[in-house]
């Protein structure tokens, strides 16, 4: 094989290795829509479903349009420098002429991202990004289920996949963000970044938007609203466990040229840890979760995910054993915290501040903690928990709470925010969709007061159906 | 300081292990030992926690049951790595270990069913209690 040769076979594992980990990121998607979907009552399947679909689209467009250009051109924004753009000067320091090379990349009008056989880097790193963002915004989804107005969600998976989050990144996770130079924050895995900022953006729209019809009582004591699949939810969730790997994965830098992986901070580490990591928070989380909410299947599979985000910002440092302790921590503590969100009058449908605000806000700041003083770079500081705190708490307030509340907030202002009551009564299925998600059977018994006691013994002909329940 | 490195031209060019604690085992062990008792914390939940409650039963005759259980099945397995000698056959390391297997594996087996069947078994006074208590998983 000749120099030529070898020097594009290094761009092209380089290229198929971000390509194939962001089409495994999709499974996260798919999980999303079977999780979202089943944990919605019957009468909303289908208009969660789509919900979370067009996240695709929103983020997908908006990250292109501005997206992409943020998380390149704000990382030195407000401390080290402005926003880059085409009206900076490239020339005025040699960090600015660095950040510049990228920063005119990732234009929505830039030669780089059209088929360019002189770039095959840019357009995957693109495609990977792309894909973060839309999970991100996928964890809001979630939590604003069934009464919620699809206008409004587009509005804030935008806010929040296509800026608030693509911000924190630029700032915590782009090598020349200011998290990094001027805190040595280290969040390999997105725990604050990803996760803290989504579940407080969630939490922020949450207060605004209000329970669903029917989650309190009259004494404000919650009800559940069960889901109406629970099976599809933990697949749902299963699948959202392989796109992790893959999602973890793609936090890897390998370029050509390169002689080992790095983190994005530069720092050394293996693929392999990541496989034994991730295979160790999943496992650990899950029994964090089942123990702590006694076998609750929904938490349960959820402290998967709880454990893998406890551990992410640190998965390339941590000793295994410092992982199976954290993630079960982590996930202990989440099905708690769900309950007491709950408690307080905030109708998380699926417990994302739990699993993604709670968890990301405590992985973040465990690197603090448990993997402190370590050097990143020259001139960097080490990492220790002031560190960790500052810009966590940046994340999640700043990057967070505040963005979804007030962008909610006016949403709720210009009566944009909340479908009317009586779709919501009616179902969005057929008040968005003017289509059932399961037309061949009746809904009645699934939408009806009677518990789930009457119901066996209406099988079982002890009991006479009431009115307005079909047999 | 859970950093095993003092610079950082030390981390960035290292060849080998980079993990937090890799100067300290005595940390390393803390946190295995405390990975092993939540690993056996939760194969005892496993077996008391029925419906969204723990069922009232004894925890330490529970734990023996499940040391033992453990202790038989991780005998089985060094048993079987000590018989592997490189002086014997094949054949007679197999036969050895299958024999050993026949008389362990069913002790363990036998550990495990009999730590399952008396968690079934409940008193009157517990079975009245079960039916009075009131289902408080409220996602079940």
């Amino acid at each position: 094989m000749n120099a030529e040769a070898q020097e594009f076979l290094g761009i092209f594992i380089s290229e198929s290795y971000y390509f194939y980990a962001s089409v495994f990121m999709l499974l996260i998607h798919v999980g999303f829509l079977a999780y979202e979907g089943g944990a919605s009552r019957t009468k909303n399947v289908l208009a969660t479903m789509v919900k979370n679909l067009l996240t695709l689209s929103s983020v997908g467009l908006a990250f292109f349009f501005f997206g992409w250009w943020v998380y390149n051109a704000f990382p030195l924004f407000p401390v080290s420098g402005g926003i880059l753009g085409p009206w900076t000067n490239p020339a005025t320091n040699e960090t600015v002429t660095a950040a510049m090379a990228v920063v005119e990349t990732s234009y929505p009008w830039s030669p780089a991202l059209a088929p360019n056989t002189a770039d095959h880097l840019t357009g995957v790193f693109f495609f990977a990004f792309a894909l973060f963002a839309m999970t991100t915004a996928s964890i809001l989804s979630g939590a604003l289920i069934e009464r919620v107005k699809i206008g409004a969600y587009i509005i804030l998976s935008i806010v929040l996949g296509s800026f608030t989050w693509v911000v924190a990144a630029a700032w915590g996770w782009n090598p020349f963000g200011w998290f990094y130079t001027a805190f040595g924050y280290h969040d390999f895995g997105c725990s604050a970044v990803v996760h803290g900022v989504s579940g407080f953006f969630a939490l922020g729209v949450l207060i605004n938007l209000g329970p669903r019809i029917g989650k309190y009582d009259e004494r404000g004591n919650p009800r559940p609203i069960l889901p109406h699949n629970l099976p599809l939810t933990m697949v749902g969730l299963m699948l959202i466990f392989v796109g992790f790997y893959a999602f973890l994965a793609a936090c890897v830098i390998f370029l050509p040229g390169y002689t080992r992986e790095t983190t994005i901070y530069g720092t050394p580490m293996t693929l392999a840890s990541i496989g034994v990591n991730t295979t160790l928070a999943l496992a650990s989380g899950i029994i964090g979760a089942y123990i702590s909410s006694k076998a609750d299947p929904f938490f349960t599979i959820s402290g998967g995910l709880a454990g893998i985000i406890s551990v992410g910002a640190g998965m390339d440092l941590y000793h295994p054993t410092v992982v199976v302790v954290l993630a079960f921590f982590g996930a202990f503590l989440m099905p708690k915290v769900a309950l007491l969100i709950e408690k307080i009058g905030i109708d998380d449908a699926v417990g994302a501040f739990g699993v993604h605000g709670f968890c990301g806000l405590l992985g973040s700041l465990a690197v603090g903690v448990l993997a402190t003083g370590y050097p990143q770079g020259e001139g960097v500081p080490l990492t220790g928990f002031i560190g960790q705190l500052v810009p966590t708490l940046v994340c999640v307030i700043i990057l967070g709470f505040i963005p979804g509340y007030g962008t909610s907030w006016l949403l709720k202002k210009f009566n944009l925010l909340r479908v009317p009551r009586d779709e919501e009564i009616a179902g969005l299925d057929v008040a968005d969709l003017g289509v059932e998600g399961y037309p061949e059977y009746s809904m009645n018994w699934a939408t009806s007061a009677v518990n789930a006691q009457q119901r066996s013994e209406i099988i079982a002909g002890r009991l006479d159906p009431q009115p307005g329940m079909q047999e | 300081m859970s950093s095993p490195f003092s610079n950082p031209k030390e981390f960035l060019e290292v060849e080998g292990p980079i993990y937090t604690f890799g100067n300290n085992s005595t940390i390393i062990t803390f946190f295995l030992i405390v990975s092993a008792v939540l690993f056996l914390w939760f194969i005892y939940a496993s077996y008391t926690i029925k419906s969204g409650k723990p069922a009232p039963k004894n925890p330490v005759v529970l734990s023996l049951l499940i040391a033992a259980s453990a202790f038989s099945l991780a005998s089985s397995v060094y048993n079987s790595t000590v018989d592997n000698q490189p002086s014997r056959t094949k054949e007679t390391v197999s036969l050895i270990s299958s024999n050993k297997q026949q008389w362990q594996l069913p002790m363990t087996l036998i550990g495990m069913v009999v730590s399952g069947s008396l968690l079934q078994r409940r008193s009157p006074k517990n079975r009245r209690r079960k039916r009075k208590t009131i289902n408080r998983n409220k996602y079940q």
